[in-house]
């Protein structure tokens, strides 16, 4: 796509005597028109990349003017986002030219936190002999890395790399995995990949405090269904949103439902009730494929309460509303609405916890679905396909490598209270601290940034004292790469290598690929390099199970898969695209490309490849339990439960956090305690931690844009702020724009207050930001929720006053 | 001759302001930084603006609207904001002596000042968009270049401009599909047809100015509860 | 001329020739508020507009409030000294050239304001290559430049015979007064052109002055802003700017008795005359502005009472009630009763006229650019040292000049004043007969006319 800008220079000069660029620099004077010709004509091209600044993985186009990026759009033909973008995309051309970036590598310099630069070899190899060394010694379990939020082939690379290396300790810092099924899904349906959510084919959708609009797995897809929703063609659909905070997903919504924090199960029990009660559940799906529902009867004659006697004899609407604060009327108006407004979906699976009842709440939410049969059909929960790349050769491990691999997670996941959990990351600074049950020799963080993002972060930063040895990829000099002992810096993700696997979005699979859009600006390279470069200078077996020269390599190696697959394609114009899901609709299907070098050359211009036509996939694939049905009483968990029991002799914290033995077949069901008020105390606010559409992953701190108009529900320009209730303000005597203290029994910070009158009046909200300054992180108490090994963000207790 | 024209849905708008940043990149509008900004300084050419009543919130974005019978072009000493045939409103930033009668006469505040030099030397800039010194006004031009650019890569390929040939970066951005832009004259266009759609209304229509930008009303209040 | 007449004047050449300690610390005090001035110019330009207080959306404040105000001053001396001329007030004599000088200094001020409040001052040519006349900006241009060069005309015609007699007479600056006086001898053809051309300025300087005043309103009136867009703007702008102009002039005539001794020349009763008229205008200021904001309230459009409460109870209540005690309330309780204290009352109601109508000016350009349409954040505008500094300029320049004009030419009309002994007294005898019913002085009129219109 290469564009004369000769003739565009003159058309320009005469029209508007217009001053303008000289290369991408700015004249400094006012230059009138006639010196536009003193400018040389760039060479513009379009580079398909994907945005990295969230998890929705939207296509892009980067504009490059003689290799140079100046500028970005959606790429039109990327099945995610169909050209559109939210406005974090336009803050990556602020991330690539962010003059604090780190230029190359930093050593340690005496203490921790100076540095001076080094070179790269330099640099690999004092990884390499560390690495070496503590393998050496059969220490290679010591290493800890720990990773942020990305996907793809970059969690490929670390994955293999700990396995080859031989330590068990790779833990992911995530609270939505969009590569597994959500909590909820997996214990109820039995899944083990993800389930898309057809937001796009709802007529309904019910959100539990799910930032569809601003956060969550990426606001733009969900915004293309929002805008479904609000017609054109069909009639309009209806988006209800249950939120203590008024946000913009709840101004958006036609209706806002607000709730006291943490309650949002016991009102789906409500909304239960009333779809039970009123007799407006789908019967057929229930009596059909659910399990659970009524009073049944198991091998040993013991009788077990059914999810309807529970629903109708403890959840009560009058209960559910003295609790949740919701008023009986709304219960059941959007009972109401879910049951006539077909098909409807709910969405439970928020980042962070709904707080101590968790997987409980998330059940509880997700056992509407069932009620409403939307399960398995469009505008429901879709399964989503698996992509069909290429199995990489097995990782080869060693003795070594087998040894420290076996070894028991330093973090638990999986064991114990965290049973359910695949990484906990908020456990490992204590773990870390008391050296139990080994000490960490080094730590690798890759992407994540636990000095300033975790409640944990004291902690982590006692934890990081006791490491000798700590590697960051940081491209900024972020809290946590401050106090490592070298840092490495990773490419931004225009400037290298990308993959993306979009897991969340019903209708098709899709693998996004990139290629760097420029060279790397600075003396930084792709981690996804670094990390080959550093198997292969370990050797042996570690080499062998990373053989490939670079991550483009790596990336090509198993695209060959999709090739092979004989379906889907790669995207094209809506004509060309239209024509192939005709012909394959009717079982055609012809392979676009003669040769694999075609179709990876392609890939590489157009930006991604996707399968349409996989789905409705029936039911039976997504109802994969013991009992082939939708469990309102969780099986799966029961035996999860039994089998940890036989093998390790113990499930006490387990159980405990489920909710403690007493609660007995409770524990198994969608059944969220009905808990007392809490006493007014010192603190009686409720703090309540959320993302704006306009901040980034990694918190933003580079990008002035985005910085500058963070939100237009609140006015405020580069400053933090916090939510106040206009009441509690008045109350405490704080005006709209004054400085307030926001207090817990952890710390308190100084934040703005700005009164909204959209939320509760004993909450407040704080907005995360990243980066230098104060975070709602100094207010939380580190407690770490078992079923999601993240800290509880949303638990504390905070009181304001005048600063 | 082209009129164009462009409608925002509110009823679908979500003041996510990718519009916002949408433009700013695509026209080098800097951020002006925090000790500009707290002084009301911010330049946004596309503005999302949040309405607060009783029953409802909305936000309205807010780009140039470029009236038809601009009240700001008139009262220019210099001739530095003019209607041009097509009907975008016009700055020249090169002869804008910077005495802002155009903004105190914008009824919607779309104009914006460049009070101290905001524009930097840097990477990553848009060299189709003319630069603005400080002292000068600057305000949203339709993406005025991208029509340039789109007549010049039509003249190339030997073909009239067709609909979607110009697009401009807000709408293009925009991930409700809220922003629909286009030629108003031509009677098969989107934008043409929700112009005339009974949601539709302008701005400030008792002023007078005859926007060519449009917004649709929204369908259903947003209750409260 | 003979010497004796000069004697006999004495007190007016006092100013010219005797420079005592009073005036360099005057012109000191003056050079340092026009030092702070061209300092803050000199960082304005070096560093742009955005070291003012002015932002988005209050984009014009200090400076076009000043243009305003020194635009409305400048009505002060041609206006009145040509209204005064041509109804034949005999007790204009010694204040016409104060009037004038005002009108002079003022203008120049005034314009300079709008090249202040240029963004771009460099390319202030543009509105000469390129100027379109639709803007209003543009009939200001036009109306202020036919305005000062009328007036300065009008102020220098009248000075020639003065100048003539300094030369003649003073010893200093000879060479001075001799160009400037361009040849005068005072030969009856001399006097024949100068009556003449005098009284013509007189009769056009009426309409420029009208047209300024109302071309100043039209920058506002001609937008479609709350609050702005208002037919009664040209009257009521000129009716303000009578009014400031008036009180400018009694406050200069205050400050020059005091401080030259002219008592003798500048009587309570001048000060009672002007002050009456003063009261007048205060009044008639007093009707428009109700007309004005009455018609607003009645109407009741959302945006315009968003901008009629801001200045009623708003941010700006303290301004605009200021204003209201300044222009009309103090004026109202000293100028009504005027028998005793002539001199002091009129002073002090001037001085708040002049403040009550800066603020008047203030409260009509602010308020509606701080409360835009769309629910944009409202700005709060307050200046920097930067304005602060401009203003003090202004004001330091307009007092210097004033004080330097004294200093080189009689700040009253000595010509006039003798004139006044000499033919006046005859004249005014003269045509009060032709008022009175017996018709006694018919015969002896026409010839009389000639001379001293
Ligand atoms: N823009 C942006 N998008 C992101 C991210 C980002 O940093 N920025 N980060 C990504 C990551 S890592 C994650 S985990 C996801 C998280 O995405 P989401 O799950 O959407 O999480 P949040 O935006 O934190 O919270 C969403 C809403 O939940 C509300 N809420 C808080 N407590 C409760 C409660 O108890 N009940 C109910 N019903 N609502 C509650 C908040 O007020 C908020 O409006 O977002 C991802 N997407
Ligand atoms: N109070 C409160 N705290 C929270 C949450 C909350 O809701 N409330 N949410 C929590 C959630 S859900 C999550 S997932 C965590 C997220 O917390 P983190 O895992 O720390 O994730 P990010 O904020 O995305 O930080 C990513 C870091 O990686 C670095 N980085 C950026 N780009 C790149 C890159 O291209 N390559 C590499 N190698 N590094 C890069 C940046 O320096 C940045 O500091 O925060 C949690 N913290
Ligand atoms: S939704 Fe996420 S991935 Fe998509 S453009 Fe926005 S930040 Fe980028
Ligand atoms: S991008 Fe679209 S949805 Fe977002 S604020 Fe702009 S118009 Fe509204
Ligand atoms: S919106 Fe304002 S700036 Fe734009 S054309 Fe209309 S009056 Fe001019
Ligand atoms: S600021 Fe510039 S464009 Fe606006 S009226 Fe003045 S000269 Fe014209
Ligand atoms: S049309 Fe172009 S210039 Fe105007 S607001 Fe949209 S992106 Fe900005
Ligand atoms: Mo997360």
């Amino acid at each position: 796509m290469r564009v004369s800008r000769r003739g565009f220079i003159g058309a320009l000069g005469g029209a508007a005597g217009a001053a303008a660029l000289a290369r991408r620099r700015l004249a400094t004077a006012d230059v009138a028109s006639q010196d536009l010709e003193r400018w040389a004509t760039p060479e513009e091209s379009w580079v398909p990349s994907i945005c990295q600044q969230c998890p929705g993985g939207c296509g892009l186009l980067v504009r490059t003017l003689d290799g140079q990026v100046a500028g970005l759009r959606g790429n039109p033909h990327h099945p995610v986002n169909r050209g559109a973008l939210c406005p974090k995309a336009f803050g990556a051309l602020q991330l690539l030219y962010d003059a604090k970036r780190l230029r190359g590598p930093l050593v340690r310099d005496g203490q921790r936190g100076r540095f001076r630069p080094i070179a790269w070899d330099e640099a690999l190899g004092l990884v390499t002999k560390r690495l070496g060394e503590l393998r050496a010694k059969g220490l290679a379990h010591t290493v800890a890395i720990l990773g942020g939020q990305y996907r793809g082939s970059r969690d490929t690379l670390f994955k293999r790399f700990a396995e080859a290396y031989g330590t068990p300790n790779y833990i992911r810092v995530r609270c939505l995995h969009p590569e597994e099924p959500a909590l909820a899904h997996r214990l109820m349906q039995g899944v083990t990949t993800p389930l898309g959510y057809d937001l796009a084919g709802a007529r309904c959708i019910l959100s539990f405090g799910v930032g569809l609009l601003e956060s969550w797995l990426g606001p733009v897809n969900a915004s293309l269904a929002f805008a479904r929703l609000r017609g054109g063609d069909g009639p309009r659909g209806r988006l209800i949103h249950v939120d203590p905070r008024r946000s913009q997903t709840a101004v958006k919504a036609d209706r806002w439902v607000p709730i006291v924090p943490g309650t949002d199960g016991i009102l789906a029990l409500g909304i239960a009730n009333a779809l039970i009660r009123e007799g407006l559940y789908d019967r057929d799906f229930v009596s059909e494929h659910t399990f659970g529902f009524d009073d049944w009867t198991d091998a040993r004659g013991q009788r077990h309460a059914g999810f309807r006697d529970v629903v109708l004899g403890e959840y009560g609407l009058l209960a559910v509303s003295r609790t949740t604060g919701v008023p009986v009327r709304t219960i059941l108006e959007v009972a109401r609405d879910l049951a006539t407004l077909r098909p409807a979906v709910v969405i439970g699976e928020r980042g962070p916890a709904y707080g101590r009842d968790d997987v409980h709440t998330r059940m509880a939410i997700h056992s509407l679905n069932a009620l409403l049969g939307s399960i398995g059909v469009r505008g429901g929960l879709l399964v989503q396909g698996e992509l069909p790349l290429a199995a990489l050769p097995p990782a080869e491990q060693d003795d070594a490598a087998k040894r420290g691999f076996a070894q028991a997670r330093i973090d638990g996941a999986g064991h114990g209270r965290y049973l359910l959990v695949s990484s906990a990351p908020q456990v490992l600074p204590e773990r870390i601290s008391s050296g139990e049950p080994y000490p960490v020799n080094a730590l690798v963080l890759f992407a994540t940034n636990p000095l300033a993002n975790h409640p944990a972060k004291e902690e982590f930063a006692r934890a990081f004292e006791r490491v000798p040895f700590i590697v960051s990829f940081s491209p900024v000099l972020d809290e946590s790469a401050a106090r490592a002992d070298l840092i490495l810096p990773d490419s931004t993700f225009l400037e290298r290598w990308q993959d993306d696997h979009v897991r969340h979005v019903a209708g098709f699979t899709c693998l996004s690929l990139a290629r760097p859009a420029s060279a790397p600006l600075h003396d930084t390279r792709d981690t996804g390099d670094v990390v080959l470069q550093l198997a292969k200078a370990v050797g042996g077996s570690v080499a062998r199970s990373l053989p490939w020269e670079s991550h483009e390599k790596v990336l090509h190696a198993g695209v060959r898969g999709l090739w092979q697959a004989g379906r889907g394609h790669v995207i094209s114009t809506p004509a060309e695209e239209s024509l192939q899901r005709v012909l394959e609709r009717q079982g055609y299907w012809a392979p676009q490309f003669a040769s694999y070098e075609k179709f990876w050359e392609a890939l590489v211009a157009r930006g991604a490849w996707w399968d349409p036509t996989e789905l409705p996939v029936g039911r039976k694939a997504l109802l994969t339990t013991p009992s082939g049905k939708f469990e309102f009483y969780s099986t799966l968990l029961r035996q999860r439960v039994e089998e940890t029991l036989a093998r390790e002799g113990n499930v006490a914290p387990f159980v405990t956090a489920l909710g403690g033995r007493d609660r007995g077949d409770r524990l198994y069901l969608p059944a969220v305690p009905l808990r007392e008020r809490e006493e007014p105390s010192d603190f009686p606010l409720r703090l309540n931690t959320y993302r704006l559409v306009t901040r980034p992953l990694g918190g933003g701190g580079n990008q002035p844009w985005l910085l500058e108009q963070p939100a237009v529900h609140v006015r405020a320009a580069w400053e933090r702020w916090v939510e106040v209730h206009p009441e509690t303000a008045a109350r405490v005597g704080v005006k709209d724009g004054e400085w307030a203290w926001v207090e817990s029994p952890k710390g308190r910070i100084r934040l703005r207050a700005k009164l909204t009158a959209g939320t509760h009046p004993d909450v407040v909200n704080i907005p995360l930001f990243g980066g230098e300054g104060p975070s709602p992180n100094d207010l939380i108490a580190n407690e770490a929720d078992a079923f999601r090994g993240f800290g509880l963000l949303n638990t504390t207790r905070v009181r304001i006053g005048k600063a | 001759m082209a009129l164009w024209g462009m409608v925002i849905d509110l009823d679908r708008c979500t003041g996510c302001q990718a519009c916002v940043m949408a433009c700013k990149a695509e026209n080098n509008v800097p951020a002006v930084g925090p000790k500009e900004a707290a002084r009301g300084r911010i330049i946004s050419w596309m503005h999302v603006l949040r309405e607060e009543s009783e029953e409802r919130t909305r936000f309205l974005p807010r780009p140039c609207l470029q009236c038809d019978d601009p009240p700001c072009t008139k009262v220019c000493p210099v001739y530095a904001t003019y209607r041009n045939p097509e009907g975008i409103v016009a700055q020249i930033h090169a002869r804008c002596i910077g005495c802002r009668f155009c903004m105190a006469a914008c009824p919607y505040n779309a104009k914006y000042f460049n009070w101290l030099r905001y524009q930097k030397e840097g990477p990553g800039q848009n060299p189709d968009v003319s630069v603005r010194p400080k002292g000068v006004v600057e305000k949203c031009t339709f993406c005025h270049h991208r029509l340039q650019k789109a007549r010049e890569r039509a003249r190339a390929e030997g073909r009239d401009l067709v609909a979607g040939d110009y697009v401009t970066a807000c709408a293009e951005a925009c991930p409700t599909r809220a922003i629909t832009f286009g030629d108003l004259l031509d009677e098969g266009s989107e934008v043409a047809r929700l112009a005339r759609s009974p949601r539709a209304f302008r701005l400030g229509e008792e002023l007078g100015t005859r926007p060519k930008v449009f917004y649709l009303a929204e369908m259903e209040g947003h209750r409260r509860v | 001329m003979s010497d004796a007449i000069v004697e006999r004047d004495r007190a007016l050449f006092g100013p010219l020739s005797e420079t005592g300690r009073g005036f360099y610390l005057t012109v000191g005090v003056l050079g340092l508020a026009i030092l702070w001035g061209a300092i803050a110019y000199a960082v304005q330009w070096s560093e742009g507009l955005g070291v003012t207080g002015l932002h988005q959306p209050v984009s014009w404040g200090f400076y076009v409030t000043n243009f305003v105000f020194f635009i409305g001053i400048s009505h002060a001396g041609t206006l009145i000294s040509a209204i005064l001329r041509l109804s034949k007030a005999e007790w204009r004599r010694p204040i016409t050239r104060m009037a004038e000088v005002i009108t002079v200094m003022v203008l120049f001020i005034g314009a300079g304001q709008i090249l202040v409040d240029l963004g771009r001052p460099d390319r202030m040519m543009n509105v000469i290559q390129y100027g379109r006349y639709q803007s209003p900006l543009l009939w200001d241009a036009t109306s202020i430049s036919a305005y000062l060069t009328a007036s300065t005309f009008y102020l220098y015609l009248p000075l020639i015979p003065d100048i003539a007699i300094l030369r003649d007479h003073l010893g200093k600056r000879r060479w001075l007064y001799a160009v400037l006086a361009l040849g005068w001898r005072g030969t009856e053809r001399q006097w024949k052109i100068l009556n003449r051309a005098i009284a013509i300025m007189a009769v056009l300087v009426i309409p420029i002055a009208v047209s300024v005043h109302t071309v100043v309103s039209f920058v506002f009136s001609m937008t479609i802003q709350p609050m702005w867009h208002s037919t009664i703007f040209g009257p009521y702008f000129v009716a303000g700017a009578i009014f400031s102009g008036i009180a400018a002039i009694i406050v200069a005539m205050g400050i020059i008795r005091r401080i030259y001794r002219l008592q003798s020349y500048l009587k309570p009763i001048h000060f009672r005359y002007l002050g009456q008229l003063l009261l007048v205008m205060t009044l008639l200021w007093f009707y428009l502005t109700f007309a004005e904001y009455l018609t607003g309230y009645y109407g009741n459009e959302p945006e315009e009472m968003k901008v009629f409460w801001s200045k009623f109870t708003g941010p700006f209540w303290p301004f605009f009630w200021a204003m209201v005690v300044a222009n009309f309330v103090i004026p109202m309780v000293l100028l009504v009763r005027l028998r005793h204290h002539a001199v002091g009352k009129t002073v002090v109601a001037s001085a708040f006229v002049v403040v009550g109508m800066w603020l008047e000016r203030f409260i009509i350009v602010v308020p509606t650019l701080s409360n835009p349409r769309l629910p944009f954040p409202e700005g709060q505008y307050w200046p920097t040292w930067i304005e602060w500094g401009e203003l003090a300029a202004s004001f330091g320049v307009f007092i210097l000049f004033y004080v330097l004009f004294v200093k080189l030419f009689p700040i009253i009309s000595i010509w006039e004043i003798q004139e006044g002994r000499d033919v006046g007294l005859k004249e005014v005898e003269e045509r009060l007969l032709t008022y009175l019913p017996d018709g006694a002085a018919d015969a002896a009129m026409p010839e009389r006319e000639k001379v001293l219109t």
